[in-house]
């Protein structure tokens, strides 16, 4: 449809039905739905107890700095490290109080995680962050599995609550793993957990708060959560699809002033 | 990231640019999480940078970036500095842009357009060339069609009309609410061509740190050759 607005003016309504007059050197291709920015096979989802190594990593950075080292994370993950082998996925959070990162990674097994150390593009990038943050926690597991009968998705500014408890010593990972089967207040907040091999500590990740009925359960099994917190997607990384494999495009360094031998140097030196 | 937001305004009288990435669909992804993290890491502490919201197509192959500074003289500092223009060198290597300085002309909305949390729907980014014995004119004619087309449509939300005298062109910023709205695109008979028009939605927004915000130091050293995607 074109309207005659006035002499001289014209408006195109609708680019499918009337093309535009030949002097148009490009219109990008247009879109007759909604242009949602996430596509689906670029989204990490979790379902199920399948045999993945899955990671937990908390980092405590300075007030409001958490959505910049996710974001910072993410970023090197979708450009570096997703391309490393057995490289499942990632997702990123930050704290809704700004302080805190966590990362969720996701490799195929033990062996791949330990072959994607030995990389430098995996230490570059470790070394930036760990430069900003200080590391808070960490497990690496084979013992995950998520609750509910959904998968969980990982979208850009979903909430999530995490928490973190110590085990009790005497009890089997099975058993322990039997009783929070028995929850059923997890599978209704989509939970995804993941207890240390020795079944020393739990990590829950969840959808939606615990509530009332589950938390005096979780109370009972662990004693009080030693770490919890919400937090937002920042960013989510699944794997690379077929044909998107390609050299990293970067390298990361700390600027030479700042390692922590020159800052040694430095700080010697002003003693002198 | 998620709470920052952005004002578009013409009594603000700031330097915007806009900034179309093209590449291939399959970098679009890492292209603007890498340009988005380093303007949050590092370049949105550089003096007088004011914002960046970041726009990426359906396909992933064109990214739109609207820049603000306070003025050509901050940014023009700020191009000397390496945290500014490091990661250039990657996606200079995978993608080509194009950049127009402009100056906010007029807005057409009820009022001034915040892009931020709360921005939702679709973005139409148009670039034009103005017949340059009369600029003034031309630009005119944009302002009335987007007045026109305000009135008659229901889901458009906000027209920006840019404008680089210097350069006689023209970029509108068309803001689509909702989901499956046909693009609007500008045309007039006496303009040459229409460079080009881009239909996208809103990745993020970086705006200017908070007091407490301190920028990530490290450097960012490419290791893809200049344009190794055309070969």
């Amino acid at each position: 449809m074109a309207l005659h607005c006035c002499t001289n003016l014209v408006v195109n309504c609708n680019a499918h039905q009337a093309p535009l007059p030949s002097r148009r050197r490009y219109l990008g291709k247009s879109h007759t739905a909604a242009a949602p920015f996430r596509q689906a096979t670029l989204m990490l989802r979790i379902q199920g107890s399948a045999s993945q190594f899955t990671g937990f990593i908390v980092l405590d950075c300075a007030p409001v700095q958490a959505e910049c080292v996710a974001l910072f994370s993410a970023s090197a993950t979708e450009n570096r490290l997703k391309h490393l082998d057995g490289f499942t996925g990632a997702a990123f959070f930050a704290s809704i109080c700004g302080r805190f990162v966590l990362e969720y990674v996701v490799w195929k097994d033990p062996a791949a995680l330990a072959a994607a150390r030995e990389n430098p593009l995996f230490s570059e990038h470790m070394r930036i962050v760990e430069h900003h943050c200080r590391l808070r926690h960490v497990s690496f597991s084979s013992i995950s599995n998520t609750v509910g009968i959904d998968a969980i998705r990982f979208e850009r500014g979903d909430r999530f609550s995490m928490l973190m408890y110590k085990c009790p010593a005497a009890e089997s990972v099975p058993k322990t793993l039997d009783r929070l089967g028995s929850v059923s207040e997890l599978a209704r907040v989509h939970s995804l957990l993941q207890m240390a091999e020795g079944g020393s500590s739990l990590v829950l990740l969840s959808r939606e708060a615990i509530d009332t009925s589950a938390a005096p359960v979780l109370r009972a099994m662990f004693a009080e959560p030693v770490f919890h917190n919400e937090f937002t997607v920042v960013e989510s990384i699944a794997a690379p699809g077929s044909g998107e494999k390609f050299a990293p495009l970067y390298n990361l360094a700390l600027v030479p002033e700042q390692s922590p031998r020159r800052r040694q140097f430095n700080e010697g030196r002003a003693h002198v | 990231m998620f709470n920052d937001m952005t004002l578009i305004s013409k009594s603000d009288a700031l330097h915007t640019l806009i900034v179309l990435i093209h590449g291939k669909a399959i970098h679009g992804r890492g292209i603007v999480l890498l340009n988005a993290s380093e303007t949050e890491a590092r370049i949105k502490h550089l003096d007088g940078f004011v914002s960046v919201s970041f726009f990426l197509s359906e396909n992933h192959e064109t990214i739109g970036e609207y820049v603000q500074w306070r003025s050509p003289a901050h940014l023009a500092n700020a191009f000397r500095r390496p945290e500014f223009f490091e990661h250039l060198r990657v996606v200079e290597g995978l993608a080509s842009a194009e950049v127009g300085f402009y100056a906010v002309e007029r807005i057409i909305a009820h009022e001034d357009p915040t892009i931020g949390p709360v921005f939702s729907g679709i973005v139409d980014l148009q670039v034009l060339k103005l017949p340059n014995e009369n600029v003034d004119a031309a630009i005119a004619r944009i302002g009335l069609w987007a007045v026109t087309m305000q009135g008659r449509s229901t889901s458009l939300r906000a027209v920006v009309v840019h404008a680089d005298r210097a350069n006689s062109k023209a970029a509108l910023f068309i803001h689509h609410d909702g989901a499956e709205i046909e693009p609007v695109w500008y045309t007039d008979s006496k303009m040459p061509e229409i460079d080009r028009g881009e239909r996208m939605t809103r990745y993020a927004t970086v705006s200017a740190p908070r007091a407490a915000e301190r920028p990530m130091q490290y450097v960012l050293t490419s290791t893809i050759a200049h344009k190794a995607h055309e070969t």
